[in-house]
């Protein structure tokens, strides 16, 4: 039996490894070639799950055995989707997403490291696997916003950090109480989470709470956010955006169905959820900087994945998995264009920019049907993800379930204002500064591709759903 | 799958072709010509299938935690009906398109989307089920928006574009609330399954959103500001999206379902708002200068008075005013376009010596009378059959008031064009209509040919339908004519012989008139208070953080104050070093205890 | 006999180590004592490993000397602390024959305490790695002579109150032996006992960096030059780690409802001390003093929850006592030449990543195990120990523990902040052999932290064997 999956993690560490001894040519040809095997492979494993009808694997090592814990990863549908979506992000990442880098070495090296833990925590087995990946791609984040950021980028570094370390203490808290509880630490001991005490149960709750959400961000733990959205260079945002936000979703989606108390405890969740999404709207409506305000949308969409994953259907649990991965691909598409508006124009402010349109007719285009698939047009891949997520809301939570939905008017609003006033023209348009390569228009491809491929055969990725 | 799926096709490969050849000069001339091939094909293939069975089929797209997603497509008779008409305008809209965009860098990007837009147009129309009505409903949006900001160099079109589309996405989410309530309750987003349902609370507030989705689309009050704004698009796309069939799918769509709303009770919302529509159109349409914006309003007061035919109830009466105003309005908007082209303008009051082409003349007066509702004209049976479908007699009391001041603004409309010009702008105009692509009168002729035909559906469409045939009282007939004889003596005093005081130029009592800007205030305040609220969140942000912040500070605070131990001093290590021998003991001795 | 066969290879190293430091300090051969301590000390930690693994036990020298795994885990480990020590003092000690010898005094002492089997063993031991260490540092010159009065003043207070503690033991365990003393059963502690505890307590208390007895800690760390401060922070609060473990849980285990609530609010005031002062330090090794106090605290929480419930909190002791061992002599070995090198305060490391990058680089690997980021060994040192808290019901012991670890990256991250500053910087060049030793504890931290096994595994054998003394 070829450890398929094991391969996903080590083919990024021996990438890794050689990047940092080869010299500064080669270092985006691996960061490619890695990221390109990744993306192989889990196509090939959608491809075998879609024939099987079925994704379940699972891999484990001998790695602490004084303490019975194993380095143990696992395959299921959601975690499936996340390795498909992150593979898909760092390729894109890794071919496209140094716009107006110059230290690719260093940036590379950093999307290896995040790639090595993406596949890790979305592969974890256990929850102590989850935690080491987690901090692992916390430290390759902080220094992407460190090393390669922009104008601010010591304070927003610093107020990530903090915030994020925050969150691993408090995921730290919850893993050695359900060590010393449980005695073990896999996912599939979660369910005898009931049987443990009371206070040990609440303890539990809050830490894991408090963890998952700061990392989604939800309101009000997500100060850290826009700062460190803004300031990452693109890599670091689509990174950010659309994978490191998707690990507080994932830990939220397999523990929340057995920490929480009891179901009424969900709507709580739900209506923080709602607050979260209208904060993050309103919020965005404020902003000049386009990427300031693509910041809060991610957070807008993370609120929906939680809103989806208190429902505690499984049809919101599954759309809520499927909206990670839509909603992972459609930011990494948007920052990827911004990032390279801002390039090409040096401006990202949507007062100064105008008439983007004309000169950079396929970044335009590309920011336009970014915007149509964040709102949800059918045959994108968040249409399905939203679809099934306020289905899951509705069933659950009634006609409240739904009002959410008046976000995503406020989120098409504004961003078709943006086209308005920065790519339709005028009389004085913004001159291209830089051309951007092919490099970047093939990524930009890439992902609405996959936007596309995915929204028009959903089945592809639905089908292993039991 | 029916076979009528196969009448998508050819419009899609014509897009593909469009996408393909835009790059290229030397091939992108032949890009229109493969549009209108395609789109006689599925004229074709429809006609073909138009005896088709009435039915429906389904095609399971995916299927998710036990929840079918299914795309279902029938040929009944109102799908027959629609996708006839779509089937007839498509290729004069396309063949009138040869002469309206010349610009060879502008032709891959508009037969493309207008390829699509039509696609998607059919789909709309043989769809059975909520899945497939979304996935049309929403691309019809987004082509619509692409296509109204579709000369981008320009400044107006920008803001046209996006008002439509934000006014558009409230009704998507609303449609989308719809049909999750729907799914969720019964299981099924089929017509045939939700169409046998019977009354409950939760399907009455599902189609009260799907009505107000309908009216987003439609351009009803209070969503009927975008449509004006859309004509910023070139006319081709006013005329075949804005007038003959995106603008009217909510009217189709509340047609479909009308046994439920009929049910549920809520057949009075569409009388209601349809009428107030009506009313602001007619209003509007009078006191605009703009040639395109005045056929707007008039197109938003035609599907008022459509809603208030359903809202009473008469499928037949709605449908038959449905197809003719889709024949006389695509008519007016070619001839608009044409007369905008000659004059170069889009003001009513620089356009001069319409007379000078009597293709255009001739075309423009049959619309003109068919929309005054003239007999023998198609407009005239369809504006009668709406009457003759109110049972309220103070609803037919202003209906008959709205016809009077529709009559009045399209002869308002088609006579204020005719002025002679002065000496040397005369002449440019004369040669601007002397110079009018050919394709472009053709094309008006032939829908104006279409118009007078078009008056035969009042024989056949009902019982095609499946309803009694409805005939048309002598006394409405009467009464229709009178108002109509009278409303043209007044116009051709005012507008054509220039009588009367220029009363409607730019007098107060034009402006009062004119609801636009309030309706348009309406919605700027509401923008401005959601701004405000984005601007109030930002200081929120900050007063957050803040609380962190201090929180973290405060550690600080207590480092700083114990910083103040460090002197060095090594008196300073035995003091602690007592005091925490003294202070262990004493725990000792209290956990002893 | 194997272990009996090795304990004897081990003394008779020992004493040949000392023997050769003495022959190089009159010949003043500086090359040949390093060569001699290396060897040696290499020798020593091979056969004390070897001792560990091979599951076998004994006692030397008439009972004196016990030979177990876990005190051949303690001699092996502070050995090899005690190679690098040397090679950071071959670089930057101005007498290193004298340091050599007193090296050889200190290790021989830290044997006795390491493989004690008797209360005066352990002060004979303590004693003989206190008082060299205290000599080491006089020996560096007039510069040095505030942190080495300091250091002598409080090195004789805590032997002193050290040896009243053992007398105040006296009634009760005539023999003075490590074994286990038991109470006549009578419910009420003794008095005298308990005095002894708390004394013990504050004596060890300074040697292991314990609130409030460690005030002298940043002071001599500050004053201290590379070897010295490394090896104060790495191997001497180990050793008084140790004999805190043969005292205060195997001898006075009869008083572990008292002692371990008392050494878990030690451990909670000790680490809230360190991290408070840690986050407003603006001298880098004063905050790296205050960080190993820190430290000091958590290895102490281990101990607090080994007393309730046993050998699970000693393995989380020893294994973080391993971990921060490496972790704390690479840091001060770069720290330490860098303040050689006029890099004092955090707003001089600025910018460190251009200067040299390896340094940076090093340097960060080394604080974020130091915060208990994964995969570095630090972290699973963290595990270990919350969750020896967690089982022993200490739920507040570990929620403190982690908030200080999360303190904690508050000033590493304004220390990593300001190295990673792109400024164009002349480069700094580190000696080889000073480097070398980072490199070598990165090593340690990276491979141990990816694989704990192997460490984990040895701390339960070592602390198992704690309980069977």
């Amino acid at each position: 039996m070829f450890p398929i999956l094991l391969s996903l993690i080590a083919i990024p560490v021996i990438f890794l490894a050689a990047s940092a001894l080869l010299g500064k040519r080669f270092s985006k040809l691996l960061a490619c070639a890695s990221t390109a095997l990744a993306l192989a492979i889990s196509l090939y494993l959608v491809a075998s799950s879609f024939s099987s009808g079925s994704a379940s694997l699972s891999e484990s090592y001998p790695f602490l055995a004084s303490l019975s814990i194993n380095f143990s990863l696992r395959l299921t549908p959601v975690s499936l989707l996340l390795i498909t979506m992150a593979s898909i992000v760092l390729f894109v990442a890794a071919l496209a997403g140094d716009i107006g880098e110059n230290s690719t070495k260093k940036s590379s090296f950093l999307l290896l490291l995040f790639q090595v833990a993406a596949m890790g925590i979305f592969l974890a087995g256990n929850l102590l696997v989850f935690f080491v990946f987690w901090d692992i791609a916390l430290v390759a984040s902080f220094f992407f916003i460190n090393v390669l950021g922009s104008g601010n980028r010591k304070q927003a570094s610093l107020k990530f950090l903090i915030y994020e370390i925050f969150a691993s203490s408090m995921l730290l808290l919850a893993i050695i109480l359900l060590y010393t509880s449980l005695h073990s630490l896999s996912f599939s001991a979660l369910q005898n989470l009931s049987s443990v005490s009371g206070s040990t149960r609440l303890a539990v709750l809050i830490s894991v709470l408090l963890a998952f959400f700061i990392n989604m961000p939800i309101f009000p733990l997500h100060s850290w956010m826009p700062d460190a959205y803004t300031e990452a260079p693109t890599r670091g945002t689509m990174l950010l955006s659309g994978i490191l936000s998707k690990f507080g979703g994932y830990g939220a989606l397999l523990v929340l169905p057995y920490a929480i108390p009891s179901k009424s405890f969900a709507v709580y969740i739900a209506a923080l959820a709602a607050i979260s999404l209208f904060y993050a709207a309103f919020s965005m409506l404020g902003q000049k900087d386009i990427k300031r305000a693509l910041a809060y949308s991610s957070m807008l969409e993370m609120g929906i994945v939680l809103l989806g994953i208190s429902s505690l259907s499984q049809i919101g649990i599954e759309g809520a998995a499927f909206a990670m991965f839509a909603y992972g691909i459609i930011m990494a598409l948007m920052f990827l264009d911004v990032g390279a508006l801002f390039y090409s124009f040096g401006e990202r402010d949507m007062r100064v920019l105008k008439g983007a349109l004309i000169e950079a007719k396929g970044l335009a285009y590309a920011f336009i049907f970014g915007i149509f698939a964040m709102v949800g047009v059918p045959l994108t891949s968040v249409f399905i993800g939203d679809l099934l997520v306020f289905m899951g809301a509705f069933s659950s939570f009634g006609v409240y379930g739904l009002v959410p939905l008046a976000a995503v008017i406020l989120l098409g609003a504004y961003f078709y204002f943006v086209v308005e006033k920065s790519f339709y023209g005028s009389k004085e348009h913004s001159k291209v500064i830089y051309v951007i390569s092919k490099t970047q228009s093939a990524g930009i491809g890439t992902l609405i591709f996959f936007m596309l491929l995915f929204g028009m055969l959903p089945f592809l990725l639905l089908n292993m759903f039991a | 799958m029916l076979p009528i799926i196969y009448a998508i096709f050819p419009l899609l490969v014509a897009a593909m072709a469009a996408l393909a050849l835009s790059g290229s000069i030397k091939f992108s001339p032949y890009v229109k010509h493969i549009s209108l091939a395609a789109s006689l094909i599925t004229l074709f293939i429809i006609s073909m299938n138009i005896a088709a069975p009435h039915a429906y089929s389904t095609f399971t797209w995916f299927s998710a935690a036990g929840f079918q997603f299914q795309i279902a497509t029938a040929t009944y008779p109102l799908n027959l009906m629609l996708l006839m008409l779509i089937g007839i305008i498509t290729p004069l809209i396309f063949y009138y398109s040869y002469g309206f965009m010349q610009v060879p860098s502008e032709q891959g990007r508009f037969y493309l989307l207008m390829n699509i837009f039509a696609a998607s147009m059919l789909l709309f129309a043989m769809s059975y089920s909520f899945v497939t009505l979304f996935i049309a409903w929403e691309l019809l949006g987004i082509t619509s928006y692409l296509l109204i900001g579709f000369w981008y160099k320009r400044e107006k079109p920008g803001p046209a574009a996006r008002k439509a589309i934000s006014t558009i996405i409230i009704g998507d989410v609303l449609m989308l609330s719809a049909i999750i309530i729907i799914f969720i309750k019964y299981g099924s987003l089929l017509f045939s399954s939700i169409l046998a349902q019977g009354a409950s609370p939760l399907l009455s507030l599902s189609l009260l959103l799907i009505a107000i989705a309908a009216f987003t689309k439609s351009a009803q009050f209070p969503f009927n500001e975008w449509l004006a704004d859309a004509m910023e698009g070139p006319t081709p796309v006013s005329a075949f999206l804005h007038s003959s069939t995106m603008v009217k799918a909510g009217v189709f769509l509340v047609a479909v379902l009308l046994p439920l709303y009929l049910e549920a009770h809520l057949l009075y919302i569409f009388i209601i708002f349809g009428m107030i529509t009506a009313l602001l159109g007619s209003l509007n349409a009078l006191s605009e200068h703009h040639i395109k914006r005045i056929l707007a309003y008039s197109t938003t007061e035609d599907m008022g008075l459509m809603f208030v035919a359903l809202g009473f109830g008469s499928v037949p009466a709605a449908m038959m005013l449905f197809v003719v105003q889709a024949f006389y309005k695509a008519l007016l908007f070619m001839s608009a376009g044409s007369i905008m082209t000659a004059n170069k303008t889009e003001q009513l009051h620089q356009s001069y010596n319409l007379q000078r082409n009597k293709t255009l003349l001739v075309a423009t007066s049959i619309g003109v009378a068919s929309i005054a509702g003239v007999f023998p004209f198609s407009g005239f049976f369809g504006k009668v059959l709406v009457e003759q479908a109110v049972s309220s007699i103070y609803v037919y009391v202003a209906l008959v008031a709205i016809e009077f001041i529709s009559v009045l603004y399209i002869l308002r409309w088609l006579f204020v064009p005719m002025h002679k010009a002065a000496q040397d702008l005369g002449a440019e105009v004369n040669l601007g209509y002397k110079t009018l692509p050919k394709s472009m009168l053709a094309s008006g002729a032939i829908t104006a040919a279409l118009v007078i035909a078009a008056g035969a559906a009042f024989y056949y469409l009902p019982g095609f339908l499946g309803y009694k045939f409805v005939s048309v009282g002598i006394y409405g007939a009467l009464a229709e004519s009178a108002i109509i004889a009278i409303a043209f003596f007044v116009s051709y005093y005012a507008f054509y012989a220039e009588r009367l005081p220029k009363m409607f130029y730019s007098s107060s009592a034009s402006h009062a008139i004119y609801t636009s800007t309030y309706v348009n205030r309406f919605y700027s305040a509401f923008a401005a208070l959601f701004l405000a609220i984005g601007s109030a969140l930002y200081y929120a942000e900050g007063f957050i953080y803040s609380i962190f912040h201090s929180g973290g500070e405060s550690f600080l605070l207590f480092g700083k104050l114990l910083k103040r131990l460090e002197n060095g001093n090594v008196s300073l290590y035995m003091l602690a070093f007592a005091l925490g021998m003294m202070a262990i003991a004493f725990i000792f001795y209290t956990i002893s205890l | 006999m194997f272990a009996v066969g090795f304990g004897y290879l081990i003394i008779a190293s020992l004493l040949l180590m000392l023997f050769l430091s003495l022959l190089s300090l009159f010949h003043r051969n500086k090359k040949a004592a390093f060569s001699g301590n290396i060897i040696l000390l290499a020798l020593i930690s091979v056969s004390s490993f070897a001792v560990m693994y091979s599951a076998s036990s004994g006692s030397v020298l008439f009972g004196i000397i016990s030979m177990s795994a876990f005190s051949a885990f303690f001699i092996g480990l502070f050995s090899a602390a005690l190679i690098l020590v040397s090679m950071l003092a071959f670089d930057s000690s101005s007498d290193y024959p004298l340091f050599s010898f007193l090296l050889s005094l200190a290790m021989l002492g830290m044997f006795f305490v390491a493989s004690a089997t008797n209360l005066l063993q352990i002060l004979l031991g303590l004693e003989m790695v206190v008082l060299p260490t205290a000599a080491m540092l006089l020996s560096e010159g007039r510069s040095r002579l505030e942190a080495a009065m300091k250091l002598f003043v409080l090195s004789v207070l805590s032997v002193t109150v050290l040896a009243f503690a053992i007398s105040l033991v006296f009634p009760y365990n005539p023999s003075l032996s490590l074994s286990s003393i038991s109470l006549s059963g009578s419910g009420a502690i003794p008095y005298f006992l308990i005095l002894a505890a708390v004394l013990f307590a504050a004596a060890l208390g300074v040697e292991s960096a314990q609130f409030p007895f460690n005030f002298w800690v940043p002071d001599v760390y500050q004053g201290s030059p590379g070897h010295i401060a490394a090896m104060l922070s790495g191997v001497n609060k180990k050793v008084a780690f140790v004999a805190i473990m043969e005292i205060l849980l195997v001898m006075l285990i009869a008083l572990k409802g008292v002692l371990s609530p008392m050494l878990a609010i030690l451990a909670i005031f000790t680490m809230f001390f360190g991290n408070l002062l840690a986050m407003v330090q603006g001298n880098v090794k004063r905050l790296f003093a205050y960080s190993s106090i820190s430290q000091a605290g958590y290895i102490m929480i281990g101990i607090a929850a080994a007393a309730s419930i046993g050998a699970v909190g000693v393995r989380a002791s020893i294994f973080q006592i391993f971990a921060h061992l490496f972790m704390i002599i690479g840091a001060f070995a770069i720290v330490s030449y860098l303040e050689r090198l006029n890099f004092k305060s955090i707003e001089d490391y600025s910018g460190m990543v251009s200067a040299s990058p390896s340094i940076a680089i090093v340097l960060t690997i080394l604080m974020l195990s130091m915060a208990g980021v994964p995969p570095l060994i630090g972290f699973y040192g963290k595990f270990l120990l919350f969750s020896s808290a967690l089982s022993a019901n200490y739920f507040y012991l570990a929620v403190f523990g982690i908030i200080n670890s999360f303190m904690s990256i508050y000033y590493y991250g304004k220390l990593i902040n300001s190295m990673f500053i792109k400024k164009g910087k002349a480069q700094v060049r580190i000696a080889p052999i000073t480097l070398m030793v980072a490199y070598v504890c990165v090593a340690v931290v990276l491979v141990f932290g990816i694989y704990p096994q192997p460490i984990i595994h040895a701390a339960s054998l070592a602390s198992s064997a704690l309980y069977s003394i």
